[in-house]
């Protein structure tokens, strides 16, 4: 900027706020991991609508009613996008990682996880077996805290 | 076919971009917004006081301070001026602003975008965009949901590494001959081949590097260029169109586009035009998969996309959309450096936000003069 004032330089102030969140996970949330816990993997659905949610949702956004029962998802599942983050990612675990988002059996939608028992020292070669279309299975880790990744996903 | 509801013609009376550079140090937000605010305004040929609103289009995680409107209004121009903020993209800024206009409420508007994406950890601010139940610690943000859409694009429309790899080189040497842009070399086929994976099919070479810029646009209505005869039309806003997708992440929701196509629709029906009338279509690319999935969901030829290199010339992600509106509009004028008889006349320019590319808007821009009836 041509105005007259002194040029400031580069300088720059560096600060860090650091915030804890403790989020309510509500009725719906709170059952999903619940049942995370239990080794089951619980939808919501909407008897109006007939969508069935997963991850499970309070509400039908398509019909505007609540989601008013409870479906236990099929351990198995079709994949419907996938991939492998080689580098960059801050997550749980630490890359290389294989994510993908499948639908399970008797659900609408589709939840997203870690693909486990894959070869990845190759990636290009590990995605040909998570290929949008593949069925993978559920499995669900020995100690589990009712967090989204008290499962994972396997190829059959 | 959406109706056509613009019932005033819109005008571009003045814009201004910051310089592009990968990280703006010497320069605070502030002092940013207020250099490319005043110096539009002087384009425009008109003062701070005719404005009768201000957008504000902006990312207050990226900006580092809550509520970041309350700093940035009164260097935007918006001081005791209706102001609004959107916090979708800079492009959303354009059709908030041409929305005011429309309503018959306001005269004359200024949008305002920037990103400063330099001065944090970008990708903890994408992370902190994940729903925190489910997504959050799988860290389903731009990196997993950008590798997913390039795995949908392969696949929906049988795009190649080859074509890949063409697209990238294409649109960095658009970029080298656009003098905004970063002037950032154009790399070798064989870095392109090569580059290191992020998220499989997603290479680091596919994607255009980030970096820092503002940009602003002074927007105005027939009535107020009648009243304002100073004031010279760059060119006319004769289409806008939005629309958001799902946040359903999933098969449907990658390849459909759904959002995309409907945006596009909607902004080529308020300005009667089809695409293949369009001189060109800046479009918002963070990837060569993003482009080669744009280019035939807009049905454009590769003569017609993204002239300034688009990201591949500079890459404000959140203001790259109104950047986009700003090299289009500048390209129409002729104030781009285009001679007379090179101009073109008619322009598309597009932005797209969220994970995944869920929502997009779409602008139509024609030259002066050369409106189609």
């Amino acid at each position: 900027m041509d105005n007259g004032l002194a040029e400031a330089g580069h300088d720059v102030m560096s600060d860090e706020i650091t915030l804890r969140y403790d989020y309510a996970l509500g009725k719906v949330a709170g059952r999903f991991m619940r049942g995370l816990k239990e080794g089951k993997i619980l939808a919501t659905r909407c008897s109006k609508s007939g969508l069935t949610y997963l991850p499970p949702r309070a509400y039908c956004e398509r019909s505007f009613e609540p989601c008013d029962e409870w479906v236990e998802a099929g351990s198995q599942g079709v994949v419907e996008a996938s991939t492998i983050v080689v580098r960059g990612y801050e997550g749980k675990r630490k890359a290389p990682v294989a994510i993908a988002l499948v639908r399970l059996d008797g659900v609408d939608s589709a939840i997203a996880n870690y693909v486990d028992g894959l070869d990845l020292s190759d990636p290009a070669s590990a995605m040909t077996r998570i290929a949008p279309g593949t069925r993978l299975r559920v499995t669900f880790a020995a100690e589990r805290e009712g967090r989204i990744t008290d499962f994972s996903f396997l190829p059959l | 076919m959406f109706p056509n509801i613009a019932s005033e013609k819109i005008y571009v009376i003045g814009l201004a971009m910051h310089a592009a550079v990968h990280a703006e140090r010497g320069l605070r937000l502030e002092e940013m917004v207020f250099e490319v605010s005043h110096r539009a305004l002087r384009n425009a040929g008109i003062s701070r006081k005719q404005l009768d609103n201000v957008v504000i289009a902006a990312c207050d995680e990226l900006d580092g301070r809550p509520i970041s409107s309350m700093l940035m209004a009164a260097p935007a121009g918006g001081y005791l001026v209706d102001e609004i903020k959107v916090t979708e993209s800079g492009l959303n800024g354009l059709a908030a602003s041409v929305a005011r206009l429309r309503s018959g409420e306001f005269q004359a508007g200024l949008v305002v975008s920037w990103c400063k994406s330099s001065k944090t950890d970008i990708s903890a601010v994408m992370r902190l965009r994940n729903d925190p139940f489910y997504y959050r610690s799988l860290n389903i943000g731009g990196l997993v949901s950008d590798g997913m859409l390039a795995q949908a694009v392969a696949s929906e429309f049988a795009v190649t590494r080859d074509e890949i790899a063409h697209r990238v080189r294409a649109a960095y040497a658009r970029g080298a001959s656009n003098p905004r842009g970063l002037g950032s070399p154009v790399p070798t086929v064989d870095v392109v081949e090569n580059g290191a994976f992020t998220a499989l099919p997603m290479r680091e070479t596919d994607l255009a590097p980030l970096s820092d810029g503002a940009v602003t646009l002074v927007l105005c209505t027939e009535r107020f260029l009648a009243d304002n005869r100073q004031c010279v039309p760059l060119a006319t806003l004769s289409g806008i169109g939005w629309a958001s997708d799902s946040y359903l992440l999933g098969m449907h929701r990658l390849r459909s586009f759904t959002a995309a196509r409907n945006a596009w629709e909607m902004a080529l029906a308020q300005s009667g035009l089809s695409a293949d009338e369009l001189d060109f279509a800046e479009l918002d690319t963070p990837s060569a998969w993003h482009e080669a999935a744009l280019a035939r969901i807009f049905g454009l030829i590769d003569a017609q996309i993204s002239p300034s290199g688009s990201n591949f010339s500079q890459n404000p992600f959140f203001c790259m959309g109104l950047i986009n509106a700003a090299e289009a509009v500048l390209k129409l004028s002729g104030a781009g450096g285009e001679p007379a008889n090179a101009r073109p006349r008619r322009a598309a320019a597009h932005g797209c936000h969220g994970f995944a590319q869920q929502g997009h808007v779409v602008a139509i821009f024609e030259a002066i003069g050369g409106q189609v009836n």
